[in-house]
C-alpha cells in the first residue's frame, strides 16, 4: 500500500515557536483528503512544508516513494504537486487566458524559449480554450485577474492549478469568504474537475469537507488528533471533545446528518 | 621601527576621526532604511548642504560655532520638508519611484547648491580656536581633527541617551523594529518617521560642517561621500545602529589604511567589499531582510 | 486610435526617421542618432525594471563594457570590421551581465538595487584606475570608425554622419525588434511574472532564477550593443561611459518614457536627448530642470510620457465621442 503523497515525522518551527508535531500522513492515488482544525493549528504550515515553500525542521516528505523534503518548489509544482493558496495569489496584470497560458507554458515545459510567439502557438492556445471552458470563466477571459469577482479570482486560483495536470491537487481554503451559493458553485467545479485525481483540501467549511472528502485528518495545535475514513472522525471521542464548546464545529458535525 | 609604528598609530587616528564622520552621515541613513523602508539614495546630499550653509552661516557671522549649531538645523529643515511633500506622497507607491525620487531629489540638491554658490571649491579656514596641533604618537597632529572625534562622540552618546533613556526615544526604537505595531498603538507615526528623517539629516549635515574645512567643500563632495556610506550601510547591515558604528570604523581604518598601502587599489578593494558581503550577506553583519 | 491607425502612425514615424538626414542639418542629424542608440540602451533597461520589476540601478555598468570593449577592440586589433568590433562589446557585456546575475539571483528589492550600484561602481573603480588598458581617466580616443564591407555594394564610409545614422538604425532597429519579439515569447511571459508574482510563478513550475539569468544577459546585451555604437559615434571612450550618472540617464529616459510599455523608453529616449539639449542651450541649469521634472513625474505621473499620451488620448476620444459629456450608450 504505497502512498503517493507521505509526510514521515514531521516537526517544524518558526523562529524557535514550535507549529508543527510528528506529523505522519499517507495519502493513496486517488484518494480525496481533507485537512481539518481550528486557525493556527498549522495546516497551511503542512502545505507550504509539502510543497517546498519551507523545508521542514525535522522529517521527510515523499512523492509516489521518492524522497522529495530537499526538493525546491518549481521542482515539485512541475513533478505533480501543484496547489491553490487561501489568499488568493494571482497575476494581478494578466488577463485569465494569459494567466492560465503561463500556467498551460509551464506544464507542456515550454518557459524560455525566446524564439516562438505565443499567440502562435495552435495547441497551447486550445488547451488554454478548454481550461476556460471546464472553470466556467469563457466569458472573463480578457478582464485582468486583479479586476476579477471574488469568486472569479477563486475559480481562477483552482483553474491554474489545474492547468498543471497534477497528479496530487492541494487547495487551501478554496472556498474562504464565500457565501453559500458561491460555495455550492466552487464545490461543483472542485468535483468536476478534480474526478480521478488525488485531493487534499485545506477546509474550514464542515459541509464542503464532509461533501468532497472521504478520509480527513484533523490538526490541532500542530499535531495530529485524528485521522481516518470521515465517518469515523465525526464519531470519534477526542475530535468530539477537542470541539466540544466550539459551537460552529459542534453544529456542523451534527448538521451534516 | 619606532617611526613606522608612529605612522601606524597616526594612520588609525585618521581612520578613527574618518570613521565617525562616517557614522554621523551613514546613522540616519540606516535607522531611516530600519524604520521607514527606504534607502534615501539623496542622504549624502544633506551632508552637502550642511557644509554649503555652514560656509554661509559663518560668512555672515563669522562665528564657527554658530555655523555649527545653525547649519544642521536649516538641514533638518530641509530634510523635514523633503519628507513630508516629496517622500511620503510616492511610499505607497513602490520601491521603485521611492528610489527614483531619491535619485531626483540628490539631483536637484546638487543642481540647486551649483546654481547658489558655484562650481568652484570654498574655501573654509579652521576656527582659531581649534586650528592649532598637539603631539601625539610622536607626530604633530592637528587639533581640529581630534576635535571632530571628541565632538562626534559627544553628539553620538547624546542621541544614545535619549534614544535608550528616554520615552521619545523608546519610541523610534520600537518604530525601527515594528513600524505597524506601533501606529496601532495610537502613536502618530508620520510625525515620528518625519522627526527620524529630519534628524538624521541634520546628522549628516552636522557633519558637513565639521568636515568642511578638511575634506573640502565642493558639488563632488556628497558623491565621494555618499559611496563611502553606501559601503558603511551594506557591510553593517542597513537598519542597525550597532552594525552602522562598526562598519562606518571598520571603513575609516581601511580607507585609512588602504591609502596609505595600497593608493591604486584602495577603490576597487572597498567595492570588492561591498560586492562580497551584498553577495552573500545582503543584509550586512546586523541588518534586518529588508 | 485602432490598430490600422496606429500601424500608419507608426510607419508615417518611420519614414520620416529613415528621411531625417535629408532634412535635418549635421548637428541635429548627430543628435538623433544618439536618440536612436540611447533608445536600445533605455530599452534594454526597461526590460529588466519594467518588465521584470527589478530594481537596476546600475545599467550603465553594461554600456560601458560595450563602450569599452569596443574602443579596446579597434585599438589593438589591426583591421578589425565594424561589426565585430560591435559583437565584440555587446557579447562582453553580456558575459559581464550574466556573471554578475549569479549574485543578482540571490537578492531582491532594495538589496537588488544596492547590489547593481555595487557592480556598477566596481567597473568604475577598475576603468578608472587601469590606465593601461581603459586609459584611466584620460579615456580612451585615436581610433575611428571603420568602413563598413558589403557583399556586392563594397565598402561604406561610416566617417559621413548620414552613412553612420541609416547604419545605426539598421542594427539599432534589428535589436529593438528582437527586444520587442522577446515580449511576445514564452520568455517574455516569463519575465513579466517576475514582476506579477514570482512566487506564484514558482508553483506553477518556473525556476525563476533561472528567468531571471537570461533576462539580465540579454538586457546587458542590449546595453552592450547600445555602448558599441556609443563609443563608434563619439570616438572617444571614458569613464562617464560607466558611472553612475549614465545609469541615472538611464533611469530618467525610462521613467521620462513610461516604465513597463515598450514604446516609453523610444520616447524617453527622444524626449531625454532632444529637450535636453536644446534646454542645455537655453540655460546653464538645464539639470536643475530635468531633476524638477524628474520628480514632477514621480510625483504625479508615474506612467510618463505614454501615460500622458494615453490620458489623453482617452481624454480625446471622450470629447469627441461625447461632445457633451453624455453617458457612453
Amino acid at each position: 500500500m504505497t502512498f503517493i503523497l507521505e509526510t514521515q515525522s514531521i516537526f517544524h518551527d518558526f523562529k524557535g515557536l514550535e507549529v508543527l508535531f510528528d506529523i505522519n500522513l499517507g495519502i493513496q492515488e486517488g484518494e480525496r483528503h481533507a485537512v481539518i482544525g481550528p486557525n493556527g493549528a498549522g495546516k497551511t504550515t503542512l502545505f507550504n512544508l509539502i510543497t517546498g515553500k519551507y523545508r521542514p525542521t525535522r522529517g521527510a516528505v515523499f512523492l509516489d516513494g521518492k524522497e522529495i523534503t530537499s526538493r525546491p518548489i518549481p521542482w515539485r509544482a512541475r513533478n505533480g504537486l501543484a496547489r491553490s493558496f487561501q489568499i488568493t495569489n494571482l497575476f494581478p496584470r494578466l488577463t485569465v487566458f494569459q494567466s492560465l497560458r503561463t500556467a498551460v507554458l509551464s506544464r507542456r515545459g515550454i518557459r524560455l524559449n525566446p524564439i516562438v510567439n505565443v499567440g502562435r502557438m495552435k495547441d497551447v492556445n486550445e488547451e488554454v480554450e478548454s481550461l476556460l471552458e471546464r472553470i466556467g470563466l469563457e466569458d472573463q477571459r480578457d478582464v485582468p485577474a486583479g479586476m476579477l469577482a471574488y469568486g472569479q479570482q477563486r475559480a481562477l486560483e483552482i483553474g491554474l492549478t489545474l492547468a498543471l495536470r497534477p497528479r496530487v491537487m492541494l487547495l487551501d481554503e478554496p472556498t474562504a469568504g464565500m457565501s453559500t451559493d458561491e460555495t455550492r458553485e466552487v464545490v461543483e467545479l472542485i468535483r468536476r474537475v478534480t474526478e480521478g485525481m488525488t485531493l487534499v483540501i485545506i477546509e474550514h467549511d464542515m459541509e464542503v469537507v464532509f461533501d468532497l472528502a472521504e478520509r480527513i485528518t484533523v490538526l490541532h495545535y500542530g499535531r495530529i488528533l485524528a485521522s481516518g475514513p470521515k465517518e469515523s472522525i465525526r464519531e470519534d471521542p477526542r475530535v468530539k471533545e477537542a470541539y466540544l464548546g466550539e459551537e460552529d464545529f459542534a453544529c456542523t458535525f451534527k448538521s451534516t446528518d | 621601527m619606532e617611526s613606522h609604528l608612529n605612522t601606524v598609530l597616526i594612520t588609525f587616528v585618521h581612520g578613527l576621526v574618518y570613521g565617525m564622520l562616517l557614522f554621523l552621515v551613514a546613522s540616519g541613513l540606516s535607522i531611516v532604511f530600519g524604520m521607514m523602508g527606504v534607502l534615501n539614495l539623496a542622504h549624502a546630499s544633506f551632508y552637502m548642504l550642511g557644509a554649503y550653509f555652514g560656509y554661509s552661516v559663518l560668512g555672515v557671522t563669522h562665528s564657527f560655532w554658530l555655523s555649527l549649531l545653525l547649519a544642521p538645523v536649516l538641514v533638518a529643515l530641509a530634510g523635514s520638508l523633503a519628507e513630508r511633500f516629496l517622500l511620503r506622497p510616492v511610499h505607497a507607491a513602490g520601491h521603485l519611484f521611492e528610489l527614483l525620487l531619491t535619485i531626483g531629489l540628490s539631483l536637484v540638491m546638487l543642481e540647486i547648491v551649483k546654481w547658489s554658490w558655484g562650481t568652484e571649491p570654498l574655501p573654509v579656514a579652521l576656527p582659531e580656536s581649534l586650528s592649532g596641533t598637539v603631539q601625539i604618537f610622536g607626530s604633530t597632529y592637528p587639533v581640529y581633527r581630534l576635535f571632530i572625534f571628541g565632538f562626534g562622540s559627544i553628539v553620538v552618546i547624546v542621541l544614545a541617551g535619549v534614544l535608550f533613556k528616554t520615552n521619545l526615544g523608546m519610541i523610534v526604537r520600537a518604530a525601527i523594529d515594528d513600524p505597524e505595531m506601533v501606529s496601532s498603538l495610537g502613536t502618530n507615526t508620520p510625525l515620528v518617521f518625519n522627526l527620524v528623517f529630519s534628524l538624521g539629516a541634520g546628522l549628516a549635515g552636522m557633519a558637513g560642517v565639521i568636515a568642511g574645512p578638511i575634506l573640502g567643500i565642493y558639488p563632488g563632495m556628497a558623491q565621494v561621500m555618499g559611496l563611502d556610506v553606501f559601503v558603511v550601510v551594506v557591510v553593517g547591515g542597513l537598519g542597525s545602529l550597532f552594525g552602522a558604528i562598526l562598519a562606518s570604523f571598520m571603513i575609516g581604518e581601511l580607507q585609512s589604511f588602504g591609502v596609505l598601502l595600497f593608493p591604486r587599489f584602495s577603490l576597487i578593494l572597498i567595492f570588492l567589499l561591498m560586492a562580497v558581503v551584498l553577495s552573500i550577506k545582503p543584509q550586512g553583519m546586523f541588518g534586518e531582510k529588508g | 486610435m485602432g490598430k490600422p491607425g496606429k500601424v500608419v502612425a507608426i510607419f508615417v514615424l518611420l519614414v520620416a526617421l529613415v528621411l531625417c538626414p535629408f532634412y535635418l542639418d549635421i548637428i541635429r542629424l548627430r543628435l538623433m542618432t544618439e536618440v536612436v542608440y540611447y533608445s536600445l540602451y533605455a530599452v534594454s533597461l526597461n526590460m529588466i525594471l519594467g518588465y521584470g520589476g527589478l530594481l537596476s540601478f546600475g545599467h550603465s555598468a553594461y554600456f560601458g563594457v560595450g563602450a569599452y570593449v569596443t574602443a579596446i577592440a579597434l585599438l589593438r586589433i589591426k583591421g578589425l570590421g565594424l561589426l565585430p568590433a560591435i559583437l565584440a562589446g555587446g557579447l562582453s557585456a553580456a558575459v559581464i551581465g550574466s556573471f554578475f546575475s549569479i549574485f543578482l539571483i540571490r537578492v531582491s528589492g532594495t538589496y537588488f538595487a544596492m547590489l547593481t550600484l555595487a557592480f556598477n561602481q566596481l567597473l568604475y573603480a577598475v576603468a578608472l584606475k587601469w590606465r593601461p588598458v581603459t586609459g584611466g581617466d584620460d579615456g580612451l580616443g585615436g581610433f575611428s570608425i571603420p568602413d563598413l564591407h558589403l557583399p556586392w555594394i563594397g565598402k561604406i564610409d561610416m566617417l559621413d554622419t548620414s552613412n553612420f545614422f541609416w547604419f545605426t538604425l539598421v542594427v539599432i532597429g534589428v535589436m529593438l525588434l528582437f527586444a520587442w519579439h522577446i515580449t511576445r515569447t514564452p520568455l517574455g511571459i516569463s519575465i513579466l511574472l517576475l514582476r506579477e508574482n514570482e512566487e506564484r510563478a514558482q508553483f506553477l513550475g518556473h525556476q525563476t532564477s533561472l528567468t531571471r539569468f537570461w533576462l539580465l544577459t540579454l538586457a546587458s546585451f542590449f546595453a552592450g550593443i547600445s555602448g558599441s555604437m556609443f563609443a563608434l559615434f563619439q570616438e572617444f571612450v571614458a569613464t562617464s561611459a560607466i558611472d553612475v550618472l549614465k545609469s541615472i540617464d538611464g533611469l530618467l529616459m525610462v521613467i521620462i518614457g513610461g516604465v513597463g510599455n515598450f514604446f516609453g523608453p523610444l520616447l524617453g529616449s527622444l524626449f531625454y536627448i532632444i529637450v535636453g539639449d536644446w534646454l542645455s542651450r537655453v540655460t546653464e541649469h538645464w539639470e536643475f530642470f530635468i531633476g524638477c521634472f524628474f520628480i514632477v513625474l514621480v510625483l504625479f505621473f508615474r506612467g510618463g510620457l505614454v501615460g500622458l499620451l494615453a490620458g489623453a488620448q482617452d481624454r480625446l476620444l471622450k470629447a469627441l465621442v461625447h461632445p457633451r459629456g453624455e453617458a457612453a450608450p
